[in-house]
């Protein structure tokens, strides 16, 4: 590595450079942070109505442990959506979860209220846990009796909701969260935001929708009252503060927070899942079905002129969904460039599939190629031809 | 099997004369195309770049031939001329691939070059050092008649690296550059590590014999580039 050595004179003008620099970030992202969407513009009332059948199929979870006294009753942990009409829901794992025993609580509710007060409600049901995946942080439940243990009639349907088609949500689309937050008491809250970006490769949805405690596992539909997400986290963006000038930082100042949403497409693959175990037509087992985390692959690889083979510094390699043609910010999965001797490795690594791959170097024609990474693939050799003209 | 010998030897001694001849003929051609580039640097008839690597050595600069392998700690500077108006950016790619805006800079936002006027990089006192890293690290540098936006675009990335974003790298994967296409009448010689790719290179004169030229060959009188066209070449530098 080389660094550039300032001459003496140079110093400070670099450091008030460098300063100007931090402050324009930071004053770009407090005036960003403090930019909320038009949350004044109008909801039809077409709108509004699916928004309230979605509101049906949300609904609160509680739990507790066996070992709980008998006059502890279940605790509020967190929301859930029901997906089925047959009685299976969708909630976060992190929700249904006791951080203690690292094992799912013994006991998990779910109570449905529509627009009333979820703990008052009469409608109320024992669940199961039936398939975790803990790299998505969700967890797919069955409504196994009410709360009394009474088995549920099979003729009984479920308020359920529509599962939308998350890959096809776009950037800036209007998103409602229904869930039961603790702010809110066991009382639904619904708040209106809009999907701010995503990231196709670690499968979240980002939107400045308000996300709380408590919204965990509830439901994010869009304006058709489709379920698009599942509320997982929230991040807050916090800046130390010297409030007393000592030099010292004694708090912070909140700038803004980000919520994150899994996306829908993860549920509907779980609910596959869950339809491919039922046709096996097997006892359903008593522990539920663990999915292991995902094995990423780190990607290497070569580039090179064709013909010639001599290799090509300084050439972008990036790896894009299949079939994406544009290259943007939200669809560039992962990406480097190559060194002296051609060889590039990827900044992130990447779940086996198919992608589209992209390469770009000076004077070289654009690249473009789908290939499939599996967990033995060799590293890629891309040869790029001259430019034309 | 006298004979036979006999004609193997006479095919050998064949053989050898057609590669001493070819050999030969190499040389006088790239001798003949150095030649050339110095011409059309000198002529203005093609847009070219003198290049000239300097050592710090006992507080002077010394020029010294690019494939010296340097080791950490030496300090170097880059001096350029150019004959054409225009603007020159320069890339610099470390051993890990990192790439990083040296030209222009921070401190020196303007990158325009003008003819007969030699340009240092970095500018003023300042040098380049390397450091423990080692690795052969490559000065890309970019000739152009216009500004680069997406490299321009740089100067506002932390610390100058290209693509280091996700919003910086799309855009330079999805943004379009055309590239002056021009055959390239040198090949690749493993003692100069100053590498032509799609111009034509000469060494220097002797009384700069470390310096270098390149150039872009005017066939069909058609030596300068264009709006929207760049042309680039890489030196590269060894760090043991």
């Amino acid at each position: 590595v080389i660094r550039v050595l300032p001459a003496r004179n140079s110093v400070a003008m670099t450091a008030v450079l460098a300063a100007s620099a931090v402050v324009v970030c930071l004053l770009a992202l407090s005036a960003s942070s403090a930019q909320t969407p038009n949350k004044e513009a109008g909801i039809s009332p077409e709108v509004r109505s699916l928004v309230r059948q979605a509101i049906a199929s949300t609904g609160l979870i509680s739990v507790r442990n066996s070992s709980d006294s008998s006059s502890q009753g279940p605790r509020p942990r967190g929301s859930a959506v029901v997906v089925r009409s047959d009685g299976v829901l969708v909630t976060n794992y992190h929700v249904i979860l006791n951080t203690r025993t690292t094992r799912s609580y013994d006991e998990i509710f779910l109570s449905l209220s529509g627009e009333g007060d979820a703990a008052s409600s009469s409608a109320r049901y024992r669940l199961k846990p039936l398939l975790i995946n803990k790299d998505y942080d969700l967890a797919l439940l069955r409504v196994e009796s009410d709360a009394s243990g009474n088995p549920v009639p099979k003729s009984f349907t479920f308020p359920s909701i529509e599962i939308g088609d998350s890959l096809k949500i776009k950037v800036l689309e209007d998103l409602f969260i229904i869930g039961f937050p603790e702010k809110g008491g066991s009382s639904v809250t619904v708040n209106r935001g809009v999907v701010e970006g995503k990231d196709l490769l670690a499968n979240w949805i980002k939107t400045d929708a308000r996300v709380i405690h408590g919204n965990s596992g509830g439901a994010a539909v869009n304006s058709e009252g489709k379920l698009v997400g599942i509320p997982t986290k929230v991040l807050a963006d916090e800046q130390p503060v010297d409030k007393d000038g000592d030099g010292f930082p004694d708090g912070y100042r909140r700038y803004g927070a980000v919520g994150f949403l899994r996306p829908s497409h993860l549920v509907a693959a779980m609910l596959a899942q869950l339809d491919d175990k039922d046709a096996e037509s097997q006892p359903a087992p008593s522990a539920p079905k663990m999915i292991e985390p995902r094995t990423l692959i780190n990607v290497r690889g070569l580039v090179r002129s064709a013909p010639g083979g001599k290799p090509i510094a300084g050439a972008l390699v990036g790896l894009l969904p299949l079939g994406e043609v544009t290259v943007t910010e939200s669809t560039l999965l992962t990406w480097a460039s190559t060194n002296a001797d051609g060889e590039f490795k990827l900044n992130k690594p990447v779940p086996p599939g198919r992608y589209t791959l992209k390469a770009k170097a000076f004077a070289r024609q654009a690249y473009t190629l789908d290939i499939e990474i599996g967990p033995g693939s060799s590293p890629l050799i891309i040869e790029m031809r001259a430019s034309d003209h | 099997m006298k004979r036979l010998t006999r004609f193997a030897l006479a095919s050998l001694a064949a053989i050898a004369l057609i590669a001493t001849a070819a050999a030969q003929a190499g040389g006088a051609r790239k001798q003949n195309e150095a030649a050339r580039a110095r011409g059309l640097f000198v002529s203005k008839k093609s847009d070219a770049m003198s290049i000239l690597v300097l050592k710090v050595t006992n507080g002077t600069l010394v020029p010294v031939d690019p494939s010296t392998e340097f080791k950490a700690g030496d300090q170097i500077k880059i001096q350029f001329q150019s004959n054409f108006e225009g603007y020159v950016y320069v890339v610099n790619i470390a051993p890990n691939g990192k790439r990083r805006l040296l030209i222009p800079s921070l401190d020196a936002t303007d990158n325009a070059v003008h003819p007969d006027e030699r340009y240092d990089l970095p500018s003023g006192g300042s040098a380049i050092e390397f450091d423990e890293e080692k690795g052969t690290e490559v000065l890309q540098v970019i000739m152009t008649r216009g500004r680069i936006p997406y490299l321009d675009a740089a100067l506002k990335e932390p610390d100058q690296y290209l693509s280091d974003s996700a919003s910086s790298a799309a855009a330079e994967l999805q943004g379009g550059i055309a590239t002056k296409k021009v055959t390239s009448v040198v090949p690749q010689n493993e003692g100069n590590q100053v590498r032509s790719r799609d111009i034509i290179l000469a060494q220097g004169k002797n009384k700069d014999a470390k310096g270098s030229v390149v150039a872009i060959p005017d066939n069909g009188g058609d030596g300068k580039l264009k709006a929207g066209e760049i042309a680039p070449f890489e030196i590269r530098l060894k760090h043991q």
